[in-house]
Order: structure tokens, then C-alpha cells, then sequence
């Protein structure tokens, strides 16, 4: 393809062929010449249409510039999920990243700790009282806007900001339950025991979520947590070796059963009072 | 500011590798011209013209270690814009890249075709049936595979193959 050209197209021809007037054949020969001619090409460039060619560039130079959509967040747009909710998920990566990394992080710890006691039952009980921790901390920073790098998006949002916040806090509750859920199975020993942890996370999380629409979010957790933390540790002492677990009320079938109920009640005032929230914001000191 | 004609094809390509924009611009003004008007004579809707120039040079900001030095430069945008001409008139995922070099490696016969003169060719090409000569612009001059040759003119590869032998040689004929 490198052979020199002998000829080259004359600038009527070249003119019929940018206007799209010269006839299919010659304009096919016009076609294999120009793939060989740089000269031709450049004679071709004031002949092209100029307007279409300079807003051409400017959308790519706009498209170039476009921040990255993760192929997570097209994963979700094309799963039909609204460009403003993805928005939202994907909008504090590093504050997402910083929670990710504190939750592996206490997760290896909790499994770490259970392979230095030898699976023991204790370093099981630790992890199952640890765990709902976990999604209780998420809630509370997520809800308690003050910490949020995103509020001034948040405030400024015209999405209600219950959605808002509900929506950031599952970007993290999702994964971090996942996480959490795979740690639960790496544990040594206590099979069955594993996924315990799995209710008291949800009814501490709604029930801060419930009180929250109340009361300071930020306290209510605090004091759910703790409680939680304190009847764990009173549940504890003294316990027989082989009951550590089953001793305490919220590991047994009706602790679990009392859970679902507490989880599906407190979602129920959630929803309700959804506009509180939104209150929440706007009574914010300034 | 070097002035565009100072850096060949190959060197533009080698400084958007190194993101820079003012290569990728001298590159699309000497290149995105005629792209157009060729594109320009495959598809009647302008506004599908223009998608696949952003697509094409959207390619070449993003993937220009794609070109590997073999062949014109001026080929490969063709070999690229050609196939994103197709992505949006099917409105599939994009052919891979790979396909392009293969695409347009030409037969001696083929270029022998490409290399005669403008009147010749034109005089031989005006002898061809007209769905004969889709065949030949698709595969020889745009340097289609026979399956995107066939994708693009909604006809069975079988066909495209037949056409294109039935115009080889009555090519071959006319410029004995």
C-alpha cells in the first residue's frame, strides 16, 4: 500500500467528493486514494464541514473530561436503578472506602482473635456481640449528618433526605453485611453459630433508625449499643463453659423470634415518620 | 507550539499514549476531516456520522496503544471509524479492536485494485452490478471482514462471498 502515487485528486474532484456529489464509482476511487494520500487529505480539509467537525471535538473533549463511571455504578444503571440514586452510592468513595477498610479491618482482627483461642466459645461470643456493631455505627454516622462529607449535597438535595440517607447507608450496610456474613463463615467452629449475629444487627439498626426520628441519632445508638454490649458482658459472667452463647437472651430462638419482630415494628415506624428525618436536617445548627 | 505538519501520524500517537491533548487535537484535525466525509458517504444521517467520529477519536484518546505500528495510521482511524459507523447503525457492542489490522490486510490482486488509477478504477467499478459494488466498498476499499461486510449490508456472509468473487472476476476482466 505504500506505492508512490502517480496521480492525485484534482481539487474539482475532491470538492464533488466532500460534497457528496461525485458519482458512487469515482468516489469509491477517491476513497482508496485518500487511505495512501496525506497530501489529498489535507486538501480535504477545508472542504469538510467545519461547524459539525469543531462541535464534534467538543464533545469529545466533554466526554474525555466526564468523570469515570466505575463499572460498579454502570452495573447498577443498567439494572435499571435511577442515575440520581447510583449518583448518590457512588458520590463519597473515599468515605466509603474508610468505613470499608475499619470493617475488614475488625473483621480480621475477630477472626484473628478466634484462631488464637483456638475457636474457643469466647472469641465466638465476642465476634457475635461485636458484629452488630458494625451495621449500628454505619447507621449512626450515616444518619447523623454532622459527620457526613456529603451533607452540603445532602441539604441541597431536592431528593427527600430520608431516601438520601437511606441510600448511603445501605451503599455501605450492603457490603459491610456481606463481608461480615463471609467473615461469619471463616470462623472456626460453632457452625450453626456463625449467622447469630445476623438479627441483633438488624433490629439494633432499626431500632436506632425508629428512636432516631425522635431522639439525636448519634445518642440513641450509643445507647443501644452499650446496652447491647452491657447485657452481653452481665450474660457472660459467669457463665459454664459450653453456654457462653446460649446464655445470652438475643442468641436463643426467642431472642432471635423477639428481633424479627423488633426489626419489622421499628421498619414500620421508620417508614411512617420518614419525614422526620428531614426535620433532622433542617433544624441543624448553622 | 510545533506546528501539526512538524510530527508524523506515528509521533501524535505516541504523545496521546503520553495524554497529550494538543497531539490528540493536531491528530483529529488532520484526520477527523476526511473521516467525516468518508463516514459521510456510508450513512445518510448525519447525526450518526457524528456519534461514531467521537467514537472513533474517544478510542484513540483511550486505547492508542491499540495502533501497533504496521500500516498507515490513516488505515487504522478508517479501520476503527468504519467499524464504529457499524456499532451504531446495529447498535451492538463494539467490534474488538483485533479485527481491525486483519480487516484490512488486502490480497495482491486487491492491491492491485486500490493501487490503479482514479479513472481506471472508476471505469472498471462502473461496469459491476450495483450490489456487487456494495460488496467490493465493503470489503476491498473499507476493508471489512465478510461478517461485518455481511452486518453492514443485512445480507448472509455466503453472499457476500459469492458477490465478491462474481466482481473479482469480472474485474479482473475488464482491466485485462
Amino acid at each position: 500500500m505504500s506505492t508512490e502515487e502517480t496521480w492525485h485528486a484534482t481539487p474539482d474532484v475532491l470538492a464533488a467528493y466532500a460534497a457528496g456529489s461525485l458519482g458512487r464509482t469515482s468516489a469509491a476511487s477517491v476513497d482508496a486514494h485518500l487511505l495512501v494520500c496525506a497530501s489529498c487529505r489535507a486538501a480535504i480539509v477545508p472542504l469538510a464541514p467545519r461547524d459539525r467537525l469543531a462541535r464534534n471535538l467538543a464533545m469529545i473533549h466533554t466526554r474525555i473530561d466526564a468523570p469515570t463511571v466505575s463499572w460498579a455504578e454502570r452495573l447498577l444503571r443498567r439494572a435499571s436503578i435511577p442515575e440520581r440514586i447510583t449518583r448518590m452510592l457512588f458520590v463519597t468513595p473515599s468515605a466509603r472506602a474508610a468505613w470499608l477498610v475499619a470493617i475488614v479491618g475488625a473483621m480480621a482482627a475477630a477472626i484473628l482473635a478466634g484462631d488464637l483461642s483456638h475457636g474457643s466459645e469466647r472469641a465466638m461470643f465476642a465476634f457475635l456481640v461485636g458484629a452488630p456493631l458494625v451495621p449500628l455505627g454505619v447507621v449512626s454516622t450515616t444518619f447523623a449528618t454532622h459527620s457526613d462529607p456529603a451533607r452540603e449535597l445532602v441539604v441541597a438535595s431536592p431528593t427527600p433526605a430520608f431516601e438520601l440517607l437511606l441510600v448511603r447507608a445501605v451503599a455501605v450496610l450492603g457490603p459491610a453485611t456481606i463481608l461480615t456474613l463471609v467473615a461469619s463463615l471463616v470462623v472456626p467452629g460453632h457452625d450453626g453459630d456463625t449467622v447469630l449475629w445476623l438479627l441483633p444487627s438488624l433490629g439494633l439498626a432499626a431500632a436506632t433508625l425508629a428512636l432516631g426520628s425522635w431522639l439525636p441519632v448519634r445518642a440513641v445508638s450509643w445507647v443501644l449499643g452499650g446496652a447491647w454490649v452491657m447485657g452481653a458482658l452481665v450474660s457472660a459472667r459467669g457463665a459454664a463453659h459450653g453456654e457462653v452463647i446460649e446464655r445470652y437472651a438475643a442468641f436463643r430462638p426467642t431472642g432471635q423470634a423477639a428481633l424479627v419482630v423488633v426489626t419489622a415494628l421499628a421498619g414500620f415506624v421508620v417508614v411512617l415518620r420518614r419525614d422526620a428525618f428531614d426535620l433532622v436536617d433542617s433544624r441543624r445548627p448553622s | 507550539m510545533i506546528d501539526v505538519s512538524d510530527r508524523s501520524d506515528e509521533d501524535l500517537l505516541a504523545a496521546i499514549v503520553d495524554r497529550d491533548r494538543g497531539a490528540f487535537d493536531d491528530l483529529y484535525d488532520r484526520h477527523g476531516p476526511w473521516l467525516t466525509v468518508r463516514l459521510s458517504h456510508r450513512c445518510p444521517d448525519l447525526d450518526v456520522v457524528d456519534q461514531a467520529i467521537q467514537d472513533t477519536f474517544m478510542a484513540v484518546w483511550t486505547k492508542p496503544g491499540a495502533y501497533r505500528g504496521s500500516g498507515a495510521v490513516a488505515a487504522w482511524l478508517w479501520g476503527i471509524a468504519v467499524r464504529r459507523l457499524i456499532d451504531q447503525l446495529r447498535r451492538r457492542p463494539a467490534v474488538s479492536y483485533r479485527a481491525t489490522r486483519e480487516g484490512l490486510v488486502l490480497s495482491a490482486e486487491d492491491e492491485v485494485l486500490v493501487g490503479i488509477g482514479h479513472g481506471e478504477l472508476a471505469a472498471a467499478l462502473d461496469r459491476l452490478a450495483p450490489e456487487l459494488i456494495a460488496v467490493v466498498q465493503a470489503t476491498v476499499l473499507d476493508g471489512l471482514t465478510t461478517r461485518e461486510a455481511a452486518r453492514l449490508l443485512q445480507i448472509p456472509s455466503g453472499t457476500v462471498k459469492s458477490r465478491m468473487s462474481r466482481a473479482r472476476l469480472q474485474l479482473r476482466e475488464a482491466l485485462a
